[in-house]
């Protein structure tokens, strides 16, 4: 066990460091879930990013990355996030998307939809769940039919982060209509402008419209944009979900830094700090700490040659509660401060403990609910009879 | 930068897992239980034969110079078969802090030699472990008010025997006894003695974890077999979740605990924070898990007769042992203090 960062690990620090001090917009883009002009200033930087090659230093180089290993991914995201750059707009993609197309895509598939997906040139908006289907994702109707060299996709997907603005939808379609349950899935893409597409904005707790519903009639796409086997979408829809829950959607680093914020918060209240409230500070930094050496200590396993199972779930679980606990105790320190939006002249830190708050209430629903991660633990952990 | 313990650190581990297997089981601890045993010497030889009595005694004082990263993980195992005898407060605490405090003593080395393959055990009372276990049979009893240290034999320490939780940890407190003082200027001294208090708490933490995993794994067993409403209760949810969460809760105290015993191995100054941290994190897991085992149990883990309460004991005995959680909570806040929480540099500690 060697925990000392080498010499090349320390110089790609600074490099990254350097170029996100010159990079990174002086001032915070507006949300990318607001407006039109939010979600394309967000685009802008993802092609900055891109055009560095910073957009997937994990990647291979052919598709926009620089093939470094996941050592380094978390050097970097620690070097982003300390820099304050901008949230990634385009996360559906590359976090998880990405890694699934890299296993499962074929060249010609790869060379398609990773370069741009890299570049921001196409956002993506993730389509599983249906109105029907939520954790029980296997109860999924929607259909894609095959008609000569295309499908023909016709159904009903809900809660599809980013569908508002995004270019491109990844989503889970019944390609055999007489299989049941799991099987006779299949993964397929879809263009969000295409004909018979309409997209319904919801709003979500916050008032953004960070989410959408997708109704789909009869909307034509080549089977080029099935990725996998026809009837293979289940397992390939696991591999994309332990990517969101494991290691790449959430990175350490975004929780030491609202750990840090919540100390620089505490520090900066001083005696107006409730003394209950330190135990949750203390909390927050043991925590985050936590996470970090659990998520270094799987990428050392990973670089060694495992795989990640079921410890996505448990990480799910973790930073999900971590995030609430967080939040909550920043509101506590806050006390009637804390429920000041944004716009009010009196809030602390722009309001953002309270919209953070609102995001961290999401933690435990999306990416497949904590009370299904528990039952996953359960059964393929600890090996726990099925109900 | 590499999380993952290596290939012989990995060896040292099974072949201590699979020698308490063959004769530390539950069924060997009832026997000593119903005998009235806490210590069995074939035992601690069978131990001492692996080396295992002075792993953190250095080679030229006859022990093996290993590290903290190889011992946290014996502390563990040790744990979760709840060893009796004082392999960790001795081989983890006390001999090693007779090992840095010796100086040209020959006679303190040669003791140190001895204990090191086995031939008795060390304890160590301290402000932070006012009650050290097997202290009446120690060859040696190590006292400190965190500066200084007088030791001696039991009787001239004056040990005195309490009854704790666990039939099987026998706890002892200490008078102010006569002995002898140690001989190295109190700057070594003080050094030593907070080494040997930061090993105390980092191995009781390895300890709980280990515990932490057994009685999960029994109330897995239990959830299993224990049939109600025609099904094992395993089956539904309301005990699923709350294993499950145990799991979670055990998946985070190892990489703590892990990166607590390299940053001690190493000296670093953010060392005793991370002890502090896989302390208190290992403390509320145990407590999580032996709690929920007892209950999965249902009336049966109330009883004697099953083993889970062993436990459940061994837990509450060592989660008050090597500090308070005020005391680490307090050494949390001086990491806070001191550093940012994204100063991932500082996470692994100062790059030397």
């Amino acid at each position: 066990m060697d925990l000392i960062y080498t010499r090349e690990q320390e110089d790609f620090r600074m490099e990254v460091r350097q170029w996100m001090q010159e990079n990174v917009p002086a001032e915070a883009l507006s949300s990318f879930d607001a407006s039109r002009e939010g979600f394309e200033a967000h685009r802008s930087w993802e092609a900055r990013l891109n055009a560095g090659r910073w957009g997937m230093v994990t990647w291979p180089e052919a598709y926009g990355g620089r093939g470094l290993d996941l050592i380094r991914w978390l050097i970097f995201e620690e070097e982003y996030i300390r820099a304050g750059a901008p949230l990634r707009v385009n996360q559906n993609g590359i976090f998880l998307l990405g890694p699934t197309l890299m296993e499962y895509g074929s060249d010609a598939q790869k060379s398609r939809f990773l370069p741009t997906m890299a570049s921001g040139e196409e956002i993506w908006a993730q389509a599983w769940s249906e109105p029907q289907a939520g954790s029980d994702l296997a109860a999924v109707r929607s259909t894609a039919r095959r008609d000569g060299d295309d499908y023909l996709l016709k159904g009903h997907k809900i809660w599809s982060s980013r569908a508002v603005y995004a270019d491109w939808a990844f989503g889970l379609f019944r390609t055999e209509p007489d299989e049941k349950r799991h099987k006779g899935l299949s993964l397929i893409f879809f263009p969000l402008d295409a004909p018979g597409v309409t997209v319904q904005p919801i709003a979500q707790i916050d008032g953004e419209t960070g989410f959408a519903e997708i109704m789909l009639d009869d909307v034509r796409v080549p089977a080029f944009n099935r990725l996998g086997e026809e009837g293979q979408g289940w397992s390939i829809c696991m591999t994309t979900a332990g990517f969101e829950r494991g290691l790449m959607l959430r990175s350490p680093a975004r929780y030491q830094m609202a750990a840090a914020r919540l100390v620089a918060l505490w520090k900066r209240l001083g005696d107006d700090a409730p003394q209950s409230a330190q135990e949750g500070v203390l909390q927050a930094v043991m925590d985050a700490d936590a996470y970090a050496l659990a998520i270094y200590r799987t990428a050392s396993k990973l670089i060694a040659g495992g795989h990640i199972g079921a410890e996505a779930s448990t990480n799910k679980i973790f930073w999900s509660t971590m995030d609430m606990r967080l939040h909550r105790t920043a509101l506590d320190l806050l006390g009637p401060l804390g429920t000041l939006t944004e716009a009010a002249p009196a809030a602390e830190d722009g309001g953002a403990w309270l919209d953070g708050y609102y995001f961290a209430l999401s933690g435990p629903i999306y990416a497949g609910s904590n009370e299904i991660q528990k039952n996953i633990i359960a059964e393929r952990v600890l090996g726990l009879p099925r109900a | 930068m590499d999380f993952r313990f290596t290939e012989e650190q990995e060896m040292i581990a099974e072949t201590l897992e699979s020698l308490l297997g063959d004769i530390c089981s539950t069924a060997h601890l009832r026997k000593m239980i119903d005998a009235g045993q806490t210590y069995e010497a074939s035992r601690w030889q069978a131990l001492a034969e692996l080396g295992l009595c002075g792993v953190l005694v250095p080679e030229d004082l006859g022990g093996l110079g290993l590290s903290e990263i190889e011992f946290v993980r014996i502390a563990e195992i040790c744990g979760a078969f709840l060893l009796p005898e004082p392999l960790v407060e001795s081989a983890g605490v006390a001999l090693p802090l007779l090992a840095q405090i010796c100086g040209t003593d020959t006679a303190l080395k040669d003791i140190v030699a001895q204990l090191a393959v086995g031939e008795g055990h060390a304890v160590l009372f301290h402000p932070a472990m006012p009650l050290a276990a097997h202290a009446d049979t120690a060859r040696f009893v190590l006292r400190s008010d965190g500066k200084r240290i007088k030791y001696g034999r039991p009787g001239e320490m004056g040990v005195q025997a309490q009854l704790a939780a666990d039939p099987l940890t026998p706890l002892f407190s200490i008078a102010v006894g006569e002995g002898c003082s140690d001989s190295l200027p109190s700057e070594q001294i003080e050094k030593a003695v907070a080494t040997a208090r930061d090993r105390g708490a980092l191995f009781a933490a390895a300890r709980m974890t280990g515990i932490a995993q057994s009685a999960l794994d029994q109330a897995v067993a239990y959830a299993r077999e224990r049939e109600q409403f025609g099904k094992p209760i395993g089956s539904y949810q309301a005990v699923k979740h709350r294993l499950a969460e145990v799991q979670v809760a055990i998946e985070f105290v190892r990489p703590v605990l892990y990166a607590a015993a390299a940053l001690v191995a190493r000296g670093d100054d953010l060392a005793r924070a991370h002890v502090a941290h896989a302390w208190l994190r290992a403390g509320e897991t145990v407590r999580l898990a032996t709690e929920r085992a007892v209950h999965v149990h249902g009336a049966m883990g109330y009883s004697w007769e099953a083993d889970i309460h062993l436990f459940l004991k061994r837990a509450l005995v060592l989660s008050r042992s090597w500090g308070s959680r005020d005391l680490h909570l307090e050494h949390v806040a001086m990491r806070t203090n001191r550093y940012g929480a994204l100063d991932a540099e500082r996470l692994f500690g100062d790059p030397r």
